[in-house]
């Protein structure tokens, strides 16, 4: 079943920047699609358009079958959690276990459950002994830690990921591709981090300049070399050294 | 003080957590600023034992005095400049303590009193409980939900605007820029367009999260008050009537005198 379908989509900011042109893919239940492509080739927009905060200028984004309407944007957030490339944008409220919260207790939970999940995302993510401290005091990596346990919290079907192991170290980066690996969610996830792609992806996207440059399964997409230097990209660095 | 102190109001060590329940904190501070503004605008000496209560709720709270202080200061100039024109309007003589002065003059020294036992007891109270604390009783106190986010927000977004600055006028400074009065227009526009993506983004962020205007839940209950919270109201109160009823420092400089002669 199609989770997102995304028909001919086309988005530029008000200042006139052309971020998406004419774009289409589908995202299916289940898989763990990646979407990579160089700076500003249009990834954050994408998610930002697939989350509704962002409306098309042409196209369609039909989420489970039905255009998103109003009360369909409703259910698509209930049931998607997205990550945001900076962190910052995301915490919220004065301490980390409250913000990690907020998503919960928007679904209407009681405390007790609501506690529940809460702490069972930061052991997720490995910062429970964070969990009194303000989220502006937090490291760069804490906050992204922070903000997905704030999405583990709400436990989505769906989970949209914006960069989700820029500032992480290795050990954390690890966990989060475990963690990521073990889900039986469908994921995109907009990454810089191709080696992340060839180990949780199943298929990926590559765009450029707003459009699809390329859509297929992962070893296929990855390993060619000109395919990848034309977008402005590099193969990954696991296989550079078994090629060269 | 740095430009990002500016927004911070939780000068306590937050892994302590609140001394007191920020309900039973709010309630006396309140009772407090209302018995001190209650005296006269000739009164001073008489209301001097009030400051037993700023002193008491600072040392318990564990309140940073220096941060207090340095807050305080930035806020004299204001009160000075207020009080300042009592003694050009208030010329009548009087002797005060043995020597002649104008009513101007006392009327001048009780405003900055005034100030001095006020600013700090509710510098005080915001520290010990917290923006979010204060949120919270508003909140059970049964303020509307609306309202409440609404303040809640805004301090959200002034400690925004705060960040943003910091981090528009180091990335100047960094550069060696110099910030002047002439290039303030070019820092200020930046500024305005960056804290409205920025507040752009986090809204979009709340809204992905589910969150539909009510940020202080109905089921969560914060003041729960204990009989210990309910001793510690009565006494100040009774504290505070005291003092405003009777001359204390009198009484008890008679007391003394009686004792010794
Ligand atoms: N708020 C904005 N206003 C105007 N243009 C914008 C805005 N945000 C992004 N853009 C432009 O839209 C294009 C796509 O940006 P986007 O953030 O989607 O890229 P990206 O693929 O996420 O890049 P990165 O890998 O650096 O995160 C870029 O050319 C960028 O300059
Ligand atoms: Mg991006």
């Amino acid at each position: 079943m199609k989770v997102f379908e995304i028909e001919n989509i086309c988005y530029s900011y008000p200042d006139g920047t052309k971020a998406l042109n004419d774009l289409s893919f589908s995202v299916y239940e289940g898989e763990i699609l990646g979407i990579a492509g160089a700076n500003g080739s249009g990834k954050s927009t994408l998610l930002m358009l697939m989350m509704g905060c962002l409306s098309p200028l042409h196209g369609k984004i039909i989420y489970e079958g039905e255009k998103l309407s109003k009360q369909k944007l409703m259910i698509m957030r209930r049931e998607t959690g997205i990550l945001f490339q900076d962190p910052d944008d995301q915490l919220f409220l004065p301490t980390v276990w409250e913000d990690v919260a907020f998503g919960p207790r928007n679904l209407g939970l009681t405390e007790e459950e609501v506690a529940l999940r809460v702490n069972s995302a930061l052991r997720d993510t490995g910062i429970e002994a964070l969990a009194n401290k303000a989220p502006w005091k937090l490291s760069g990596g804490e906050k992204t830690l922070a903000a997905l346990a704030g999405l583990f919290a709400m436990r989505p079907k769906t989970l949209l990921l914006d960069e989700p192991t820029s500032g992480l170290d290795p050990k954390s980066r690890r966990e989060l591709i475990n963690i990521i690996g073990r889900t039986k969610n469908t994921a995109v996830i907009a990454t810089h981090d191709l080696d992340m792609v060839m180990d949780v992806c199943q298929r990926v996207v590559i765009m450029k300049n707003g459009t699809i440059e390329s859509d297929g399964k992962v070893p296929g997409v990855l390993t060619d070399r000109e395919f990848m230097a034309s977008c402005g990209l590099e193969i990954p660095l696991s296989l550079t050294s078994r090629f060269s | 003080m740095r430009l990002k102190d500016l927004y911070r109001t939780e000068i306590y060590d937050e892994s302590r957590g609140p001394f007191f329940s920020p309900l039973v904190l709010l309630a006396v501070t309140f009772v407090y600023t209302v018995a001190v503004v209650s005296f006269d605008r000739y009164q001073t000496f008489r209301m001097l034992p009030l400051a037993a209560y700023p002193i008491f709720i600072g040392s318990f709270a564990r309140v940073s005095g220096r941060d207090i202080f340095r807050k305080m200061l930035t806020v004299l100039p204001f009160v000075i400049f207020i009080g300042i024109w009592n003694p050009f309007f208030d010329t009548t003589r009087t002797e005060y303590l043995g020597i002649m002065i104008s009513m101007g003059w006392i009327s001048f020294f009780s405003l900055i009193l005034k100030f001095l036992l006020i600013v700090p007891a509710t510098l005080i109270m915001v520290a010990a409980t917290g923006f979010d604390g204060l949120c919270r009783t508003a909140a059970s106190l049964g303020l509307p939900d609306v309202l409440v986010t609404q303040f809640f927000l805004l301090q959200r977004y002034i400690r925004l605007l705060a960040e943003e600055t910091h981090n528009i006028v180091r990335a100047r400074v960094f550069r060696g820029g110099k910030i002047t009065v002439a290039n303030a227009g070019n820092i200020c526009g930046p500024l305005l367009l960056r804290c409205l993506s920025r507040s752009e983004r986090i809204h979009s962020a709340l809204m992905c999260r589910g969150f539909g205007g009510q940020l202080y839940h109905k089921h969560r209950r914060e003041n729960r008050i204990s009989v210990h919270d309910l001793i510690f109201v009565l006494t100040w109160v009774l504290f505070f009537s005291m003092v405003r009823i009777f001359d204390m420092p009198v009484l008890i400089g008679d007391l003394i005198v009686g004792c010794v002669f």
